[in-house]
């Protein structure tokens, strides 16, 4: 089996349920509970599963390396395949969570809508503005991802605090995707920089904490479990 | 053929594996002995791509083994911890090794969890030291590597469970022959399995040796110390006792018949050496290997 292949059938179970805690506890609870009070002047969806996608991609990342990567190599993947799947199963995982966001939100503005519950202030989503969201979530998301990756590579490959400053440097793509790429509750960019621009600075910082990523782990020493 | 040249692995300034060269023909099950900290796990690390070396090649059959796929997939490096989550449960273990694994037996590991007594529901962080030992070598022989590393994988097993693995070691071994690499410190115990021996002390190759050879290169001379000590002069001597007036001093030296006769009339009495008492004596700080009365 392939790399990418194993790790969808690791995760499967702990997408469903992430993305069933999300979705039970965004639009059934949360929302109702706002809703019954008053009329929704902005995305709980965007608030509550945009900032879960990007911080359960950060986890994952870290969670790649800290769980999955010696349990591959052990069983006789070279770190290079590991990287190339992960990287396979990194990309397919972003997609899908930038997707989701994008269309929770169009799903969130149908069922306020029929529910009368939308206020006038209320982002409603429309086809340019899907694509300009999902032009901020995806590289926010692949950012807070590569992010993950490369700090927890850091510790794995470094002691603590050796790990600790490779950590800033790991940081970087999550920041910088945050500051520039960052999107409110109303679905605008919160940053000031131009798009194409934010979008450039973004994708060479998410690039540059791949190469990190890359360089911390294609040689990396797999260390024993703890005894 | 394994083809070791210059292996060095280094910890900061600390040098583990000091420039070994070894030659292991494949299809044979090699004994790695060697004392605490004398380099073992690194020199194994090191052929199983867990750690690159600082210096020189590790050659598989012609090809450099590092980040080879193709030497990666059929090499299996079973460490004294049990290299998994805490929180997988055994099943998932076996189930995982089964997907990446092309050579895996999943019939034969589920055979060998009913031979050690191990519940495949059991999370590895319940298992005790000596099941985690189990469930590592499940997964080092049902894996069926041409290239399978047992570091120190019997630790906390009890004697039956031990007896029991060197059992199927060895039938699994004849059934499917492949590369056996046994890292242990219970020399005695499995020396019969082993074909060849390597003996490593501070992270140098001390010796590398059939078995059979091995066993007759040595001879203990017992009598008395005065008559011994005759004996022995000009031997190469690498271990010596003595209690009152008698004396057991062990040599690395083989005696013609004409040499044991002329000792037997002396009152000496000769006895073969065994691996274990050969392994302490070579690694003992004091005498040397190189020791010669």
């Amino acid at each position: 089996m392939s790399v990418t292949g194993a790790l969808f059938r690791i995760y499967r179970p702990i997408i469903s349920i992430s993305f069933a805690i999300i979705l039970v506890v965004v639009t059934a609870i949360v929302t109702a509970i706002v809703t019954s009070v008053t009329d929704l002047d902005f995305s709980m969806w965007l608030v509550l599963a945009g900032s879960a996608a990007k911080y359960w991609l950060l986890v994952v990342g870290i969670i790649l390396v800290a769980m999955q990567l010696r349990q591959f190599v052990v069983n006789g993947v070279t770190r290079h395949e590991f990287i190339a799947g992960a990287g396979v199963f990194a990309l397919v995982m972003v997609l899908g969570w930038a997707v989701a966001v994008v269309l929770g939100h169009e799903v969130e503005s149908l069922l306020l809508n029929a529910f009368g519950a939308r206020g006038a202030d209320y982002p409603t989503l429309t086809a340019g503005g899907a694509l300009r969201e999902l032009g901020s979530v995806l590289p926010v998301a692949a950012a807070y991802l590569v992010s993950g990756a490369a700090v927890s590579a850091g510790f794995y490959r470094f002691r603590p605090w050796t790990g600790l400053v490779v950590m800033l440097g790991g940081l970087v793509p999550a920041a910088v995707a945050e500051v520039l790429l960052g999107y409110n509750e109303f679905g605008e960019l919160a940053g000031r920089v131009p798009y194409p621009a934010a979008l450039a600075l973004s994708l060479l910082a998410t690039g540059l904490g791949g190469w990190l990523f890359h360089r911390l782990i294609s040689d990396v020493a797999i260390r024993p479990a703890a005894a | 053929m394994i083809e070791l040249r210059g292996v060095t692995v280094r910890y900061g300034s600390t040098v583990a594996v000091d420039g070994i060269d070894l030659d292991l023909p494949t299809g044979k099950i090699y004994g790695l002995l060697g004392r605490n900290g004398s380099g073992k796990t690194s020199l194994l690390s090191a052929l199983a791509s867990f750690r690159r070396p600082a210096a020189g090649t590790i050659r598989v059959d012609g090809a450099d083994a590092f980040e080879n796929p193709a030497v990666m997939r059929q090499t299996c490096f079973i460490r004294d911890t049990l290299d998994t989550n805490e929180s997988d449960k055994v099943r998932a273990l076996l189930t995982f090794a089964g997907w990446m694994r092309p050579t895996w037996d999943a019939d034969y590991a589920a055979k060998l969890l009913d031979l050690f007594e191990i519940d495949p529901r059991k999370r590895a962080s319940s298992l005790s030291r000596g099941q985690k030992s189990a469930v590592g070598i499940v997964l080092g022989l049902a894996s069926r590597a041409p290239l399978t590393i047992l570091d120190e994988t019997y630790l906390g097993m009890d004697a039956v469970a031990r007896a029991a693995f060197y059992r199927e070691l060895l039938d699994d071994y004849l059934a499917h022959p492949r590369t056996i690499i046994l890292s242990t410190h219970l020399i005695e115990e499995v020396a019969d399995l082993f074909e060849r021996v390597i003996i490593i002390d501070r992270g140098r190759v001390l010796l590398h040796e059939e078995t059979d050879e091995l066993r007759g290169r040595g001879v203990t001379v017992t009598g008395p110390a005065m008559a011994v000590g005759e004996f022995v002069v000009g031997r190469p001597v690498l271990g010596e006792q003595s209690l009152g007036g008698v004396s057991a001093v062990t040599l690395d030296w083989r005696p013609t018949p004409e040499e044991v006769a002329r000792g037997e009339s002396a009152g000496l009495t000769f006895g073969p050496v065994g691996l274990q008492d050969l392994f302490v004596h070579l690694t003992s700080s004091a005498p040397r290997w190189e020791a010669t009365r």
